[in-house]
Parts: C-alpha cells; structure tokens; sequence
C-alpha cells in the first residue's frame, strides 16, 4: 500500500503511530489482526521499517549494527543480510561515512534480513541515484512476490507507487481522502483540459487556469464527460494529489 | 533485550565524546588530591563513588545523534518497560562494580595518602553516589547531545559542590543527625523514588 500526502499531512506519524512511538489521539491500530500496543513485541519482530533519516549509530560500520540487531530479531538471517549487502554493494565503513542513498539502503537491507512480513517505508527513495533507487524497487517487488507479505510505503516520488503498490491512500492534513486500488484510480480520476468557462461548470476536485484554457481533475466516470467538448487522460497520481491538495485555483 | 545492552557497550567506544566532554573530571580528582592540595583527603573516596555514580563515562557510548532510547530500541520488538528495566540494570551493576572499584583505589592510595576509609565515609560516598547515580539515570529522557550535556553537568556540578565545600557538607549532614545509615536510607529511599518515576515517564512519555 502506498501512502502519499504533502509535506506534514501526518505520514510520518501515522509510520510512527504503528510503531508505537507516538500515542494516537483517538482510533484503534491493528496489526496482523493484534492490537499494536498490547502484542507490542510479537508484532515488531515481523515489521521492518526504514526512516527518511538514519537511526542506527553512526560510528558504526553496517556489520557491527548488524550484530547488535541481530540479538533483537527471533529471524534474522546472515546469509540473506550477505546476499543483500552484496547485492546493493554496500560499504563497510562507519554509517557516518555512508552516503544518504547507501544508508538508506542498509535501513531497507535490515529491515530485510529477518524476514518481516510487513514493511514500514518511510519516504525510502528520497536520496536514491536512479540505478540504486531501480534496483530497489525492483528488490521491494521480488520481497512482495514472497507471499503473504505487505509494504507500506510513503513517498512523495509518486511514480514509484505507480510501479509497486497496488492500493494508494491519500493524506491530507491528517485525515484520509480516499483509499482505492491503482487500478480503479485510473477509472476513477481523470484529467481534464477544456476551455475555462466550461470548466467552471464541472465539479472538480481542482483546477488551475492557464492562459488559453484551465486544466482539473475529475472524479466519476469518464461517460460523465463524454458530451463535453473536453479533452480526457487518466489522471496520475501525482495529478490527482496536486490538484487535490491545491483545490480550486486561478 | 539485556544481550542487546551488552551488545551495545561491546560494540560502541567513543573515545572522543569521552575525552571532549568528561575526561577532565578524573583529572580534576588527581590535581585536586595527588598534588600536594591536600584540602579534603577524607572526600577521597566519596568524591570517587560520586564520580562513577554519575555514570560519566557512559558518555563514551553516546556519538550525541542516535536516539537509542526514545527512537532506535522502541522501534526494535522491545517493551518500554524492558528497556528501561535493562537500562536500571546494567548500569546499577555498573554502579555497584564503580563503588568496589572507588573503595579499591581508595583503599591503595591510603597506602600514601592521608585517605580516611572508615564506615561513616564510606556509607556517606555510597549515600551520594546513589543519590547522583539515580539521577543521572534521567538522561534517557533526554535527545543525545542533551543527555551529555546533562551528564556532563551532573558529574560537573556534584563533585564541585563536594569538593569546594571541603567538608562541610559532611559536617552539616552530622549536625543534622543525617547520617550513616539515616543517610544511606534516605538516598536509597529518594532513588527508588526517583527509578519508578523515571520508568513511569519513560514508559508513558512519546517525544
């Protein structure tokens, strides 16, 4: 599942609201059907997570936070942490030292190695050069097709989502706009350029004018707008949470 | 989660945080008894407990960014009250372990020195060190460089009240029957108080 929102719409805290780091105001969590806060334990043995900012100590190389977490995890596995480390050609010199992307990566490696079944990934390709940032994807896609596995995943890179997740909610100030499938999204929200006037009259969920014409996206079926002499597109995702956040704009 | 403690010592030496921050307070032991200053030499060995009570040294693991406490340990499939509860006791037996280890540095230097090792001092540097050991367990609450600084000034603080008042706050505790036993009670009473307290905030608190 993905989880997109603008800069403070609370998907950081929602991450950190399942982990039990901070307290929810109201609502339940549940997890793998448990409370979060009463099987605490048994739940957090079979997440991984991985922040936008490194948690692990800094002065220590990526083997020797390895050994500690090691001690923490029931599953932890050695040989598919070397697998890993050897695949994302990992260094092994103090975290400090590691660039944004390798550190990442070895939050996502550990978050890996002992074999959670579900991931918390918090904003995990900002700071990715784009061959490291495929390579992880295409890594995220080879754990989903592990079985009965799930990611969470927030981003503000909304083509990654289009790649991996098959679910996307939409956080805005705190509260959810809506959660559907992708592929309903693309059946659901439509992009639509028309000349302003006409636009106008359309319910939108936002637009923007431009100079010559103004351009929103549309929620309902694509029939609705048939008869308008309007240009349609499915809308991306990065289109819909623009013009969502944006609302209505001249 | 004890293991992971263990691990973490084992795995973690920051001679630099240690030497930037605290290394100067042994020195401020050695110049202010082995250099002929000769003020106080009963304080010899409560100034030394109260020293490794403050768990100065424990500055060493900390590199002032990661946030073990409140971040790193919560996130792993540990309770709060497991953490905290690992945290009290590896460092209570450390403090145990620096309580033996002041009364056997005490014990040879009264080879040369003019060092008064007798129950009431001893119970009295036990009584403080506790005191500033229960303290100085506070700084989990804190973000990493504040839990140095916090430390740092803990350690700074105690050892300059002992020692630039001489004796006198040994002696004031007399005048006032807080003494021995009376004292040790007391701070073993006000430290007990202080570790639920401190386990009830951590357990509760979200920063």
């Amino acid at each position: 599942m993905g989880l997109i929102g603008e800069n403070g719409a609370g998907k950081t805290t929602l991450m950190k609201i399942l982990l039990n780091l901070v307290r929810a105001e109201e609502g339940q969590v549940k997890i793998f059907g448990k409370d979060h806060v009463k099987e605490e334990i048994t739940i957090k043995d079979r997440i991984g997570f991985v922040f936008e900012e490194n948690p692990y100590y800094e002065n220590l190389k990526p083997s020797q936070v390895a050994k500690i977490l090691s001690l923490a995890y029931s599953r932890w596995d050695w040989n598919y942490y070397r697998d890993l480390v050897k695949l994302f050609g990992l260094s092994e010199k103090p975290i400090a030292k590691l660039s944004k992307g390798q550190k990442m990566i070895f939050s996502f490696i550990v978050a890996l190695s002992h074999h959670a079944e579900l991931l918390l990934l918090d904003e995990p390709t900002a700071g990715l050069d784009p061959v490291v940032r495929r390579e992880f994807l295409n890594e995220l896609r080879n754990y989903l097709a592990g079985g009965d596995r799930s990611v969470f995943f927030s981003t503000h890179i909304t083509t990654d989502l289009e790649l991996v997740a098959d679910k996307i909610a939409f956080l805005h100030k705190g509260n959810i706009l809506f959660s559907e499938d992708v592929d309903e999204l693309s059946n659901k929200y439509h992009l639509v350029r028309a000349e302003k006037s006409l636009l106008m009259k359309v319910d939108l969920i936002g637009y923007e004018e431009k100079k010559t014409h103004a351009i929103g996206v549309y929620e309902g079926e694509r029939s609705d707008l048939e008869t308008l002499p309007c240009s349609v597109e499915p809308a991306s995702l990065e289109d819909i949470m623009y013009f969502a956040t944006r609302g209505r704009h001249v | 989660m004890f293991s992971v403690e263990l691990a973490l010592f084992k795995e973690r030496f920051l001679l630099k945080s240690f030497l930037t921050y605290v290394g100067i307070y042994p020195l401020v032991l050695v110049f202010q008894f082995f250099t002929g200053n000769e003020g106080a030499p009963q304080l010899f060995f409560p100034a030394l407990a109260v020293l490794f009570g403050s768990s100065f040294w424990l500055v060493f693991l900390n590199d002032g960014k990661t946030d073990s406490y409140r971040r790193l340990l919560p996130s792993l499939p540990f309770g709060r009250s497991e953490i905290y509860l690992s945290h009290f006791a590896l460092r209570f037996l450390l403090w145990i372990i620096g309580c033996l280890i002041s009364y056997a540095i005490s014990f040879f230097a009264s080879l040369f020195l003019d060092i008064q090792l007798d129950l009431s001092h001893v119970l009295y540097g036990i009584s403080l060190s506790f005191g500033i050991f229960s303290l100085s367990n506070l700084s989990l609450q804190f973000k990493p460089m504040i839990s140095i600084a916090y430390l740092g000034a803990l350690t700074g603080l105690s050892l300059g009240l002992l020692l630039s008042a001489n004796n006198l706050l040994m002696q004031e505790l007399q005048n006032i029957h807080l003494w021995g036993p009376t004292l040790l009670g007391i701070s073993f009473a006000l430290g007990l108080f202080l570790t639920v307290f401190n386990g009830v905030l951590y357990r509760w608190r979200r920063p």
